[in-house]
């Protein structure tokens, strides 16, 4: 690396940082007058204003951060590691920074729920209870041993909130939002009276943790050093904790970890991940499911180091409480989620004398957070999939291009699609009535029509956004009609949208990966384990993205892990086809690539678009929209003409100008 | 034969209530497309101000009379809760009109968290239950067990007449309209000169006063309040707009009194399942999201996408 410091001043530097903040935190945790407590918490955040204003100490701090990643990281743990052993005399605090711990863990299920993929779950508390309650029925009743039981507890909870995502798979998720709360509400009353699960005592005499046959009530003996018993819970947590943490890191990491970001209703955009080919409810599933194996661990440890559970336990406020270290701290940043929930447990702690108005400050920071700051404390960052110094491939273009859709029987010249009398309608209004044409392989064909004439609705039709009143439609002879949007895309039909449908947040090999999600092959196992596998597929996919860019523009490989948003209007244009051509259609359906461009801009997209289309993909079929009747001019095969929903003209550029019909469409009579 | 007569009786009490926060619910969705969570809080607010004006009434202006004091509650309340109602919109739903609807879901939601630990924490003695005065006689007649109580149909009586008062006015005034084309598309209702803000307000408006009268049958109902009990109200007013299909004020009030008839059949007929009715009420609502998604009546149509 070239703005290597020495690498001595680096380490002191951070050595110095880490030192600092950790005893900070030790003070903190240490005073118990709430006046010295609330100086100390502006102390704190004065070093915090004036370390981002000064930036003669924040640069070389930060530069050296970015640079000694191991080492920091190694700092950190340390520090962690080292916590019991400075705070030996207060076990209260080493049992409330487990709880932290245990928190953090089910704020990082709720991330995955809710910060990456957006569904939202507001019956947390209740699936830490599922967790906490299996735990302590199977201790006390069947006598299981308490690591079996954390894993049961998780597994548990996992399959009731599969049961209670049933009904999600027909609505809207934010029903989800209903369900789960329906469910805090019903399980609470339920625990309070159901006799068998202790009724509103709740269950006790739950086994405390042990492994194997030592007991997690002893003290902890180290070289002369005492440490209490709750170090014990604090030191299982933590590894159980950083195990979860870095398999969320690297799901997050991965295709999954995209796919859900691809339907995220906040940040994403679910009829694109459908279009894309992505199964939005089978990975809402996943995401929902995946959380609350986290959740439901989280609750079991915690029936094994308290060895008791009661339905105060679990209230809707906990849930609350729980999401709101997503919001907090950053939705989709793990970091951020992890300092949020640590904070969340520490602050009512220390703010005890303020407590009747904790909920009260704890709501208006909330709705503060939600409109003024809705990514997080700590935003997420662009996923890089671990590439730190990432650097692009110098390798040339290859001449080949990427094979489009296996065509069945070529140079025949057979009509690729066709479609048969497709209708539409939206109550009175008829958007596409009776529409037949078809569409052969290597042909451009152009679809215009005054505004209202119904080309968008064509498009949502044939790509199954909508489901046709009438009429059928064929890709290869194959009767499409009615199938779901990611279905049809399987077939091989791809779409650009009239307005842009990029994810502005991602970054642009995100977009990019997200027209290739289905032919990736790697899943779960190699994203947490068989890393060299998904690593190995990474790279093709770099390539292979790069491979398309390069066709439209050569500057943007450059720009692959920059944010969307930040690239310029033309580019996002080529982005979005580019990402269409990744999907390896056979028929390609542009809805006004250049709304929005100046005419040179439209001009310049126009001929990148028949280049590449000439030179890469002499297959493949192109319908286009368009207004610009000089672009249709030049590009085009064959037009097509519509107008209040039917076809009015087809043929040569030439002809259908001369058609009557639509002069009078275009401009009156 | 009996028990099943007073427990519908007291199902048609509740449902009354249930329909008119589910009514605000489902106003919320269709025109604002927002789902506002805090109905709950704002139903219970409602109660609290009319128990307020009462106790303002009788010991420092030292009015007795119950019809008098009755009007005077429901107005006062409705008005000074509309406002509440109102200024929450601006301050949780303005700045975020735009995002998804799980935003302001959210937003509301702590919002309303914190209405209701101030209502505790700032209401003399907050966390008690508070008493609410029977504004109304007490008569009732009993006929072969059936006993049928004066309130009981006064309550009723009134809460139809709010529900057609509402109907009403989104059908028949120029604000109603504006809120119903607001409904239809936000955008081309904007560009039509409807003024969006002033939509969002009304909306609010409309919500606040169902919940505030919402808020005082319950207390003149069960005689007797509390800070938290708008928790279950907003999570059983959700559920009665959503079974009855979201956006539609009839099925709405259709949601509103199935979800109370079913709680309360639940406790006659099921052996100790008083306990358990909202377990059986929520279980149910999950069974029917399974066979109807878009509930009874479902309002929204399948809209055109550009």
């Amino acid at each position: 690396m070239k703005n290597t410091t020495s690498p001595l001043k680096d380490f002191s530097l951070i050595l110095a940082c880490i030192a600092s903040a950790s005893a900070l935190i030790v003070v903190f945790i240490k005073i118990t007058n709430l006046s010295v407590l609330l100086a100390v918490i502006l102390v704190i955040i004065g070093i915090i204003y004036f370390f981002n204003k000064a930036t003669v100490i924040r640069d070389p701090v930060t530069r050296a951060f970015k640079q000694r990643k191991d080492f920091v990281l190694s700092c950190i743990m340390v520090v962690i590691v080292l916590f019991p052993v400075i705070l030996r005399s207060s076990p209260y605090w080493i049992f409330i920074l487990t709880l932290a711990i245990l928190w953090t863990i089910v704020a990082l299920g709720i991330n995955i729920q809710f910060g990456s993929a957006g569904i939202i779950n507001l019956g947390a508390a209740a699936f830490f209870g599922v967790g906490a309650y299996t735990a302590g029925m199977l201790s006390t009743r069947l006598g299981f041993p308490p690591l079996l039981n954390l894993l049961l507890g998780a597994v548990m909870s996992m399959i009731v909130g599969a049961l209670l995502f049933i009904p999600i798979l027909k609505t809207r998720s934010y029903y989800l939002a209903l369900v789960t709360i329906a469910f805090i509400m019903a399980l609470h009353t339920l625990l309070n009276n159901a006799e068998w699960l202790g009724g509103a005592q709740g269950i006790v005499n739950i086994d405390i943790m042990s492994i194997g046959g030592y007991s997690f009530l002893q003290e902890i003996n180290i070289l002369g050093l005492k440490l209490p018993s709750q170090a014990n819970f604090y030191y299982l947590a933590l590894v159980l904790g950083c195990l979860l943490l870095i398999a969320n890191y690297r799901i997050w990491n991965s295709w999954i970890g995209l796919t859900w970001n691809s339907f995220n209703e906040d940040t994403g955009d679910e009829l694109l991940a459908q279009c894309m080919g992505v199964e939005v409810k089978k990975w809402s599933m996943i995401a929902f499911t995946a959380g609350n194996f986290y959740i439901g661990l989280a609750g079991a440890f915690y029936s094994h180091m308290t060895t008791y559970i009661a339905p105060p336990d679990i209230t809707f406020y906990l849930s609350l409480l729980f999401l709101s270290a997503v919001i907090l701290g950053g939705v989709d940043s793990i970091l951020g989620v992890t300092v949020a929930a640590v904070l969340l447990v520490i602050m009512p702690e220390k703010l005890r004398a303020l407590q009747q108005y904790w909920i009260i400050i704890f709501g208006i920071i909330l709705v503060l957070m939600l409109i003024f700051r809705r990514q997080g404390l700590i935003p997420a960052r662009v996923r890089t999939y671990g590439l730190r110094f990432f650097q692009p491939t110098g390798s040339s273009p290859s001449g080949g291009g990427i094979k489009t859709h296996e065509i069945t029987n070529p140079g025949t010249n057979t009509k690729l699609f066709r479609s048969e009398n497709l209708s539409k309608n939206f109550g009175g209004l008829t958007a596409v009535s009776g529409v037949t044409f078809h569409i052969s392989e290597g042909e451009i064909l152009g679809l215009i029509g005054p505004n209202g004439a119904g080309k968008t609705t064509l498009f949502n039709l044939i790509t199954g956004v909508y489901k046709p009143d009438g009429g059928r439609f064929f890709l290869k002879d194959e009767d499409i009609t009615g199938l779901q949007p990611y279905m049809i895309k399987k077939k091989g039909i791809s779409r650009t949208f009239q307005q842009s449908r990029l994810i502005l947040g991602a970054s642009v090999y995100d977009n990019l990966f997200i027209g290739m999600l289905e032919s990736f092959r790697t899943g779960f196992f190699d994203a947490l384990i068989r890393r060299k596998a998904f690593r190995r597929e990474l790279d093709q996919a770099i390539e292979k993205g790069n491979e398309l860019l390069r066709q439209f523009n050569e500057e943007l490989v450059q720009k692959g892990f920059e944010r969307t948003g930040d690239i310029s209007q033309i580019d996002r244009r080529r982005l979005e086809i580019c990402r269409a051509l990744a999907t390896k259609p056979a028929l390609l359906l542009l809805d006004e690539p250049t709304a929005g461009m100046t005419p040179e801009e439209s001009v310049e997209l126009m001929e990148d678009i028949k280049r590449v289309q000439k030179n890469y993909y002499p297959d493949l079929a192109i319908i286009l929209v368009e207004h610009d009747m000089m672009v249709i001019e030049g590009i085009t095969d064959r037009v097509i003409a519509l107008n209040f929903g039917q076809k009015i003209a087809e043929g040569s550029f030439e002809e259908v100008s001369r058609n009557k019909e639509l002069m009078e469409a275009y401009l009156g009579k | 034969m009996e028990t099943i007569i007073n427990q519908i009786i007291h199902g048609l009490m509740l449902g009354v209530m249930y329909s008119l926060v589910a009514v605000g619910f489902t106003l919320f969705f269709g025109v604002l497309n927002i789902i506002q969570f805090s109905q709950g809080e704002i139903f219970m607010v409602g109660a609290f101000v009319g128990l307020i004006i009462i106790n303002l009434l009788t010991q420092i202006v030292g009015l007795n009379n119950p019809v008098i004091l009755l009007v005077v509650i429901f107005i006062g309340s409705s008005i000074l809760t509309a406002f509440i109602s109102i200024l929450f919109g601006r301050v949780t739903i303005r700045p975020i009109l735009y995002a998804p609807p799980i935003i302001a879901l959210l937003t509301t939601l702590a919002a309303g968290l914190s209405i209701r630990y101030s209502v505790m924490a700032f209401y003399p003695e907050g966390s008690e239950p508070k008493r609410f005065p029977a504004l109304l006689p007490n008569w009732q007649t009993e006929i072969n067990g059936v006993i049928l109580r004066f309130d009981n149909l006064v309550i009723f009586v009134l809460g139809v007449l709010l529900i057609v008062a509402t109907y009403l006015f989104i059908n028949k005034t120029k604000l109603g309209i504006a809120m119903r084309a607001v409904a239809q598309d936000r955008e081309t209702a904007a560009m039509m000169g409807v003024n969006i803000n002033k939509v969002v307000d009304t909306t609010f408006m409309v919500g606040g006063v169902l919940a505030a009268c919402a808020g005082i049958f319950n207390g003149l109902y069960y005689r007797e309040i509390i800070f938290d009990m708008g928790a279950l109200y907003g999570v059983v007013g959700f559920s009665a707009a959503v079974i009855g299909g979201l956006g539609n004020i009839f099925g709405a009030i259709v949601g509103g009194f199935l979800f109370a008839l079913l709680a309360s059949f639940t406790s006659a007929f099921i052996p100790g399942g008083s306990a358990y009715k909202f377990v059986v009420a929520f279980a149910f609502l999950i069974v029917f999201l399974v066979i109807m998604p878009r509930g009874i009546l479902s309002a929204r149509k399948e809209k055109m996408k550009r």
